[in-house]
């Protein structure tokens, strides 16, 4: 989750980290209204990154959508890459941005470093903060750091992930839930020396449910559902 | 045909077109559940021939042949009679992926199938080439030969092999052949394509026959096979017959290089072969061109026979000209001065896409035609076998008007084979795996009699007698099991001793051996040293138990999910079922429903590219009666 006031450079951040084109990006701030999002994998972890609209109060209808939606997310995050300008002092918009997330887990990124000599004062303490850098989007300059900073951060057994995944369907859950125990038999099978094609069988098992889940086969729950929910034919 | 043919003036309930290992197990099949079965071949000296390798068995083909035994065929009984070296394979693994091969005497395995057939009573084998089926409004009533003879059937089922338009091909030498030394099928595939029939082309190939007296063996890694021979057939107590080694040797880059300097005159690299073959048992320059980084290859000598000097070098299948084979086997350590009897070739053939089948094996165009074997795309003598006892016994039951016998995924790997093929056709000769298999904690060799007896005896093949010892044989291991559940380990008892001396956690005293079973250092063999009293039980019932317990867990689960998946299996397609016109599916899904027309929405649902959202479509359409 990408946060910070409007023009910091958040949506050139998620271009950098994405690799590709994915926000448009201008001058003018208060480009992103809405949020958008982007999946790299980070140290072999599956990130989603979310840009948002920069926290700003606006006359804008549009934008102000954007900004409630902002602050709705930012709440879910894992991870907030708090940004801010550091080619200009901070300023008071920036400090009541932070406030909205300051107790979240966050890094505090001073963007624009190819514009700027150094970091600026140290008034961004929050409780959640974990740690700060410099960087330029622009450049690429301290984006490798950044990466080794978010995957410390995501990796499991850092434990920073949430207990509770963003899945929002007791099928979901279940088709991931069925996965893990797989696994893990998968593992304590393969531990006492079973024969190879048990641990196979777990993860074959464990495969097929998440494939349930992304909707590579057609599961009981999901043909039942139609059924259920939709009045069809006689 | 020219004019009206003569007419035989007999009737037969099935008529089996072809005497290879598919066309004997659906003869044996028809003519054992009582019908009055012919059974036509081009040779009558080359029923059950091995064209290629002298064996049978192998990686999840042991399985196949296991389940044509349970069900009441003949392939692991003629093998039990004719191997000459039997081998378990995988045995460190686990018991799912065990199998087991057997190197047969080559005129032995051919003479005592022929044999077989010839001792049943209502099968007559006859010598002809069959040019065409006859059809009589929607339905096969027939077959025409090429000396005009008409013979009547009220099935046909076809098992031609390679023998439709079948084309040999050794360097840029062709010539139209069965196989290397027998007629081809030159009409009968035609008479398919007018039925409108989809009819393609594969290609296979074998290796050079070798004369043992120019082998120098002392080259070469002696392999014995196992010192206690097990059995294919749950009906053969013992294997008697002398056993004879096999010899290891390899290429090297002498053999490569050889093969190299071949490939202009190859009729696999010049584009003359057109025919797909099997990535999976590659032509030797296949090998050396797609893995040149690899040094050596493997080349097993194995014996064609006990009365014969031909020995058949396992890993050479080759289509080069003459003389680069020549070259290319004298430079492998023992065969530097070896003389060739037969030279390797290559052989294209048509065959029928798969998918024009039911799972019954009889085809959606025509009634009462029922295709097994080669001409359903596949390879091997034990996927033909498979299918051939299945198309016998489905035209026998169509005969008496009763419903097909159809094995799942979850019953057999031949279930598993007949769904890929008729699921998803063949791109090329489709050879059976124990990867193929979803369920294969269930499809073990072992219990392939558990699995299909009952199925057997139900359709009428299997006989009483055999199926009274089967009947016994499973009340054996009930007896141990329940035995295993209830009986404690009492503190002191000797299993405690020998699991402490194996350096497992120790057993609590007073668990039953079944509760022991389950710990992973604990075995069946164990318990047997332990208590003497336990060793009146059958091997058999102390193999099954002791999986039945230990993997209790992984059987229990396979078996919901086989369930789960039955449900689809019983949702099926009306016949005819507009797929042509289902509304709001893609061209692309459209297109593969029209060309397979899957009977069930659990085939629907396997189908290659077929989404859940068409599936669910399908089903919408099913419950509204369309």
């Amino acid at each position: 989750m990408i946060a910070g006031v409007a023009n910091v450079g958040k949506s050139r951040l998620l271009n950098r980290l994405a690799g590709e084109e994915r926000a448009i990006v201008t001058e003018t701030p208060g480009t992103t209204r809405d949020y958008l999002h982007a999946d790299i994998p980070v140290g072999g972890v599956p990130v989603t990154l979310i840009d948002t609209a920069g926290l700003r109060e606006t006359a804008d209808p549009v934008e102000r959508e954007g900004v409630r939606r902002s602050r709705e997310i930012v709440g879910t995050a894992d991870l907030v890459l708090f940004v801010l300008d550091g080619s200009r002092p901070a300023a008071v918009a920036d400090r009541s941005a932070y406030e909205e997330i300051a107790s979240l887990p966050h890094l505090l990124l001073w963007n624009k470093s190819d514009l700027a000599p150094a970091e600026k004062g140290g008034e961004f303490a929050g409780a959640g903060k974990r740690g700060a850098l410099r960087l330029s989007a622009k450049t690429g300059e301290g984006i490798g750091d950044l990466v080794a900073a978010i995957a410390r951060e995501v990796s499991p057994a850092e434990g920073a992930i949430r207990a509770q995944a963003p899945l929002t369907r007791a099928r979901q859950r279940l088709a991931v839930e069925r996965a893990l125990s797989a696994l893990s038999r998968a593992k304590v099978a393969a531990a006492e020396g079973l024969p190879l094609e048990f641990p196979a069988a777990d993860v074959r098992e464990a495969a097929g449910a998440l494939a349930e889940l992304l909707g590579e086969v057609a599961p009981e729950e999901v043909l039942d559902a139609i059924f259920g929910s939709f009045c069809i034919g006689k | 045909m020219n004019g009206s043919p003569y007419e035989y003036k007999k009737e037969y309930d099935v008529i089996v077109v072809g005497g290879g290992h598919a066309g004997c197990e659906a003869a044996l099949a028809a003519a054992r559940m009582g019908r009055s079965t012919l059974l036509l071949t081009i040779n009558a000296d080359a029923i059950a021939l091995m064209s290629c390798n002298p064996a049978i068995g192998g990686l999840a083909k042991g399985h196949l042949v296991r389940e044509i035994d349970a069900l009441g065929g003949e392939m692991g009984r003629n093998i039990d009679a004719t191997g000459i070296q039997f081998r378990q394979l995988n045995t460190s693994k686990g018991p799912a992926v065990r199998s087991s091969r057997a190197q047969a005497d080559k005129q032995l395995y051919r003479l005592r199938m022929k044999k077989a057939l010839e001792a049943t009573y209502g099968l007559d084998v006859k010598q002809a080439i069959v040019d065409a089926v006859v059809v009589e409004g929607d339905a096969a009533v027939g077959v025409d030969t090429n000396l005009d003879v008409r013979y009547r059937g009220k099935t046909v089922v076809l098992c031609p092999g390679t023998f439709m338009k079948g084309l040999v091909h050794i360097g840029l030498v062709s010539y139209p052949a069965g196989r290397a030394g027998d007629f081809p099928s030159m009409r009968l595939s035609d008479s398919l394509r007018r039925l409108g029939f989809s009819v393609g082309r594969l290609k296979t190939g074998t290796t050079p026959r070798l004369d043992a007296k120019t082998i120098d063996f002392s080259k070469t890694v002696r392999q014995e096979g196992d010192d206690r021979p097990v059995p294919f057939s749950f009906d053969t107590s013992a294997i008697r017959r002398p056993q004879l080694p096999c010899f290891l040797t390899y290429t090297n880059a002498a053999t490569h290089d050889a093969i190299r300097s071949g490939l202009s005159r190859s009729p696999l690299y010049s584009g003359i072969i057109k025919g797909i073959g099997p990535r999976y048992c590659p032509s030797i320059e296949d090998k050396v061109v797609r893995f040149s980084g690899k040094e050596r290859h493997q080349v097993f000598l194995e014996p064609e026979g006990l009365k014969t000097a031909e020995y058949y070098p396992n890993g050479v299948s080759t289509s080069l000209p003459y003389d680069i084979q020549l070259k290319m086997l004298r430079s492998i350590p023992g065969l530097e001065s070896v003389e060739i009897v037969r030279p390797g070739y290559a052989i294209e053939y048509d065959f029928v896409d798969p998918v024009q089948l039911h799972p019954s094996l009889e085809t959606k165009l025509v009634k009462n035609l029922f295709h097994a074997g080669q001409i359903n795309g596949t390879s091997g003598y034990e996927e033909a076998g498979a299918q051939g006892i299945v198309a016998g016994i489905n035209a026998a039951l169509r005969v008496s008007g009763d419903p097909p016998m159809i094995l799942s995924r979850a019953d057999a790997y031949t279930g598993v084979l007949i769904d890929d093929l008729t699921t998803k056709g063949a791109a090329e000769p489709y050879r059976m795996f124990t990867s193929r298999a979803e369920y294969r904690l269930l499809l073990r060799e072992d219990n392939a009699d558990l699995r299909l007896s009952e199925t057997g005896r139900r359709v009428g093949l299997l006989p009483e007698e055999r199926y009274r010892r089967f009947l016994a044989k499973r009340e054996g291991i009930g007896v141990f099991r329940k035995r295993l559940e209830e009986t404690r380990v009492g503190a002191g008892h000797p299993l405690c001793a020998a699991v402490e001396q194996a350096g497992d956690a120790l057993l609590r005293p007073g668990i039953t051996y079944a509760e022991a079973l389950r710990r992973p250092g604990v075995t069946g063999a164990m318990l047997l040293a332990c208590d003497p009293e336990l060793r009146g039980a059958t091997r058999e019932a102390v193999e099954q138990a002791e999986l039945s317990i230990k993997y209790e867990g992984y059987i229990r689960r396979q078996e919901d999910e086989a369930k789960n998946m039955k449900k689809y299996e019983e949702m099926r397609f009306p016949s005819p079922f507009p797929f042509e016109t289902v509304p709001g599916l893609s061209a692309e899904v459209r297109d593969k429903l029209v060309r397979v027309r899957p009977d069930s929405i659990g085939q629907a649902q396997r189908i290659p590219g077929v989404t859940p959202a068409a599936v669910a479509l399908l089903l919408v359409m099913l419950r509204r009666g369309a």
